[in-house]
């Protein structure tokens, strides 16, 4: 019993003293290894640090930079404005399309210079229809061709950088046509089919967006449909839960030279699952699409959070009996996008965050 | 016997040889380097027309042989062999 007793004792006594040993090399390997870590985590933290400041100062003294040149600019075209006033020649227009091509290029993202390119180009079609000599008629529609191309220029950068974080369609659309755009994401969109479960949607397509048996589900002209219940205090679509995404139709009014009449009425989409139940019409509105439209200052909210624009590519008038046609493109994007006011810089900065260690 | 036999493989290979027999020519027209939607294509002399798809895309049947479509008054020559043509355009 005694033997027993003292068998038991000598193997407690191997295990402590083996804890012991143990309890001894994990804290020297903890003091090894601890200080190693937290130097590590440390330093990648300062890196981020470093970098993150060096971003802002760049972008502090680039403001400064950018505020300074806004300020020479709108001063330079003004001054020319209050000179020429009296002079309004071809050279004087040169130069403000110069001081214009300018302003918009380096300021598009908070700059709208729709008006001042607008005011322009009003001025050189007075100008053009008032002068009876023909060499310089064409003088003045060559300045006309100019003013347009700068802005279509600017235009189609804006809507190349818009569609690396968005999707887009380009379409013709003639006088009094009608058309539909679906500003649904591309991501799923081959999944979506219309009501009889198997036809599927195409991003543009000639003609209404509704159906012929789906015209009693539109709100009225002008008004947002009830979000919760109908008229008939049945539930409306956007209670029930379904899936929301949005397309709009638009109807073409009228061709100008350098600009489209265009009505359009923007729907509220629903889905089962993948399946289309229905749509609400949100909006009506008339909008003037024109050369100097520029997507970034130039859009509208969606209700899910997008935006989208219609860029104005391209006007043809053939005459005689064929009608005029208009080429558009309509990018859809994330609304993020243009709260940001150095886009490429803040993507820049968030994309090497992501890739930091210290933020996986 | 032997004159309905020779009369009626005259008419097979007859059919075979028809010009009139229509191939597809199909391809997408690209507006300013992106696909053009609702664009319209009309073969030059005739009344044959239509639109392009939602991608750009068109597609006509016509006898093979040599034709002119034609775009915002641009031209522009395709050929139509007998087991159809794809054919892009950009303008």
């Amino acid at each position: 019993m005694a033997k027993d007793t003292s068998t038991a004792k000598d193997g407690w006594d191997k295990a402590e003293s083996f804890a012991k040993t143990l309890a001894g090399i994990c804290v020297a390997v903890g003091a090894i290894l601890i200080p190693i870590f937290v130097n590590r985590y440390t330093e990648e933290s300062r890196k981020s640090q470093v970098y993150l400041q060096m971003m802002t100062e760049r972008e502090k003294s680039d403001i400064n930079i950018r505020e300074n040149m806004f300020k020479a600019l709108l001063d330079g075209y003004l001054q020319a404005l209050k000179e020429d006033v009296k002079k309004e020649t071809l050279e004087s227009f040169r130069k403000r399309i110069v001081f214009l091509q300018l302003l918009a290029v380096n300021f598009q993202e908070f700059f709208n210079a729709k008006p001042l390119f607008e005011e322009v180009y009003e001025k050189l079609v007075k100008y053009r229809e008032r002068v009876k000599d023909e060499q310089t008629r064409n003088a003045w529609m060559e300045l006309e061709k100019k003013i347009t191309d700068v802005a279509r220029e600017i235009a189609s950068g804006q809507a190349t950088t818009l569609n690396t974080i968005g999707d887009s369609v380009g379409f013709t659309m003639r006088d009094d046509e009608v058309g539909c755009v679906r500003l649904y994401d591309k991501r799923g969109f081959e999944t979506l089919r219309e009501r009889d479960g198997t036809t599927r949607f195409r991003i543009f397509e000639a003609g209404e967006c509704l159906r012929d048996g789906e015209k009693g589900e539109e709100g009225k002209a002008g008004t947002p449909t009830p979000k919760s219940q109908d008229q008939n205090g049945k539930l409306s679509l956007a209670a029930k839960g379904y899936h929301k995404h949005q397309s709009i139709k638009l109807r073409v009014k009228e061709v100008r030279d350098a600009s489209v009449v265009v009505w359009v009425t923007v729907y509220a989409d629903f889905f089962d699952r993948n399946v289309y139940v229905g749509s609400d019409r949100v909006r009506r509105f008339p909008v003037n699409v024109s050369y100097f439209d520029l997507p970034y200052t130039d859009n509208i909210q969606l209700a899910d959070g997008n935006r989208f624009s219609l860029v104005l590519k391209r006007i043809y008038k053939p005459g005689g009996n064929e009608r005029a046609e208009a080429d558009f493109e309509a990018i859809r994007f994330r609304n993020d996008f243009m709260s940001l006011k150095d886009r490429p810089l803040f993507e820049e900065t968030l994309k090497k965050l992501q890739q930091s260690p210290t933020t996986q | 016997m032997r004159m309905i036999s020779i009369v009626s493989l005259s008419l097979v290979l007859l059919a075979a040889a028809d010009p009139l027999v229509a191939a597809e020519l199909s391809g997408t027209v690209y507006n300013g380097g992106v696909p053009g939607a609702n664009l319209s294509i009309r073969v030059d002399r005739s009344i044959t027309e239509t639109r392009t798809d939602s991608t750009g895309g068109y597609r006509f049947d016509l006898p093979p042989g040599n034709y002119v479509l034609i775009i915002r008054g641009q031209r522009f020559p395709v050929t139509v062999s007998p087991t159809g043509t794809r054919q892009d355009i950009r303008f």
